[in-house]
C-alpha cells in the first residue's frame, strides 16, 4: 500500500514566522525613510540609513537562511522524493503483484475450465454408461416379463387342457355308466363274478 | 390305558382259557348271547352300571341271568370278575374282540361281500371257495347288495378290499382319460 508522508506542522509555523519578521523589518525601514523628508542630502544620515539597510538586509537574509534551514526544505524534498520513489516502487510492485495474481487467476481459470471440460466429458461418458446400463436392465426385465407371461400362458393352456380332458372324461364315464345301467343283464353280472373269482383265486 | 385295550386283554385271556379247554367257539356263543341280552334290555345294563345298587344285589341278578342262559362255569366266573371290577360295561367290546381272537385262533375270516346285482347261491358259494383258497382260512361271508356298484362284486376282509365292481372300473377309466 502506498503511503504519502505530509510535511510537519512546525515547518509551516517557522516559514510563517520568518515572513512576519521580514515584513516588520521592511515596515521599520520605510518608517525611517518617511520621517526624514526630502530636505537635503546628508551623507552621514545616508550612511546610517545604508547601514541600517544593510543590517536589515543581513537580518533578513539570516532569518531567511535560518528559516529555510529550520524548515528543512531539502530534507522535505528529499523525503518527498523518497516517498514518491517508494510510491513508484510500490506501484510497480503492486502492478507486478497484480500481474502475478492475474496470471495466477488466469491459470486457475484455465485449470478450472479444463476441469469443467473433464467433468463434463466424464459426466457425458457416465451418462452414456448409465444409459446403456438402464437399457440393458430394461431389456432384461422385459425379457423376464416375456418369459413369465409365456409361462403363465403355457400354464393356462395346460390347465385349460386338463380341465377339458377332465370334463370330457367325466362326461364319457357318465355316459358309459348310464349305458351300462340301462343294458347290464344277468349274464354280464355272471361274467363279472366269474372274472372276479378267477382273479381272487390267483391273488394268493 | 384305553377301554378298547383293556377289553382286548380280557378277551385275549378268555380266548386262551377257551383254547386250553377246547371250548373257544362255545365261549364265543355264550358271550354273544349274554351280550345280546344286555343290549336288548337297557334297564338291565343301567342297573349294572348304577352305583346306587349294591354289588351283592348285582351279583344275584347276574347269577339269575347266567342260570337262565345256562352259561359255562368259566364264562360265569369271567362275568362275575367283570362285575367285581366294574368292567361289565365293556362286555360288548370284549365280545367283539373275543370273536376276532377266536376267529384268528380257529382260522376263520368273516368278509363282507357286496354286489351290484343280487347273486345266486352258487355264485356266493364259488366266491366263498375262492376266498378260502386265496386266504387259506375258513370263510364266513356276509352278503350285501349295493346298486351303486352297478355290477360286479367287492369283498372286504378286515382292512383289505378285493374290488371287482363296474363302479371302480369306470373310476379307473376316468382316471386314465384324465391323465391322457
Amino acid at each position: 500500500m502506498i503511503r504519502i508522508r505530509k510535511p510537519g506542522m512546525s515547518s509551516y509555523v517557522i516559514t510563517a514566522s520568518a515572513c512576519l519578521v521580514l515584513a516588520g523589518l521592511a515596515a521599520v525601514g520605510y518608517a525611517s525613510e518617511g520621517g526624514e523628508g526630502a530636505h537635503h542630502v546628508d551623507t552621514a544620515k545616508q550612511m546610517k540609513d545604508f547601514a541600517w539597510r544593510c543590517l536589515d538586509f543581513a537580518a533578513l537574509a539570516a532569518i531567511a537562511v535560518w528559516a529555510v534551514k529550520k524548515a528543512n526544505v531539502k530534507g522535505m524534498l528529499a523525503e518527498r522524493q523518497a516517498a514518491i520513489e517508494k510510491m513508484l516502487r510500490e506501484a510497480v510492485e503492486a502492478r507486478e503483484q497484480a500481474e502475478k495474481k492475474f496470471r495466477e487467476y488466469s491459470d486457475k481459470l484455465e485449470k478450472a475450465n479444463k476441469e469443467i471440460d473433464e467433468i463434463s466429458a466424464a459426466m457425458k461418458l457416465e451418462g452414456k454408461i448409465e444409459k446403456a446400463r438402464i437399457i440393458a436392465e430394461a431389456t432384461s426385465a422385459a425379457e423376464k416379463i416375456r418369459v413369465q407371461a409365456q409361462r403363465a400362458a403355457d400354464h393356462e393352456v395346460l390347465k385349460a387342457r386338463a380341465e377339458l380332458r377332465e370334463e370330457a372324461a367325466r362326461l364319457a364315464v357318465e355316459l358309459a355308466e348310464k349305458k351300462i345301467r340301462e343294458n347290464i343283464e344277468k349274464h354280464d353280472q355272471d361274467k363279472l363274478v366269474g372274472d372276479y373269482i378267477s382273479k381272487v383265486v390267483t391273488l394268493h | 390305558m384305553s377301554t378298547s385295550a383293556i377289553a382286548r386283554r380280557y378277551a385275549k385271556a378268555l380266548v386262551q382259557l377257551g383254547a386250553e379247554e377246547g371250548q373257544v367257539d362255545k365261549f364265543n356263543g355264550e358271550l354273544t348271547r349274554i351280550n345280546a341280552v344286555l343290549a336288548a334290555n337297557t334297564e338291565l345294563s343301567s342297573l349294572f352300571s348304577n352305583p346306587a345298587y349294591g354289588n351283592e344285589a348285582k351279583k344275584e341278578i347276574l347269577k339269575d341271568i347266567i342260570g337262565k342262559l345256562s352259561l359255562s362255569a368259566l364264562v360265569s366266573n369271567f362275568l362275575q370278575l367283570l362285575l367285581d371290577r366294574s368292567r361289565l360295561s365293556l362286555l360288548p367290546v370284549i365280545a367283539e374282540s373275543y370273536g376276532t381272537f377266536a376267529d384268528d385262533l380257529s382260522g376263520v375270516i368273516r368278509p363282507t361281500l357286496t354286489s351290484g346285482l343280487p347273486l345266486d347261491e352258487s355264485q356266493v358259494e364259488a366266491i366263498k371257495q375262492s376266498l378260502a383258497v386265496s386266504t387259506g382260512k375258513k370263510v364266513l361271508l356276509k352278503v350285501e347288495v349295493n346298486p351303486a356298484l352297478i355290477g360286479g362284486v367287492v369283498t372286504k376282509i378286515g382292512d383289505k378290499v378285493f374290488d371287482g365292481s363296474v363302479r371302480t372300473q369306470l373310476a379307473k377309466i376316468q382316471d386314465i382319460l384324465q391323465k391322457g
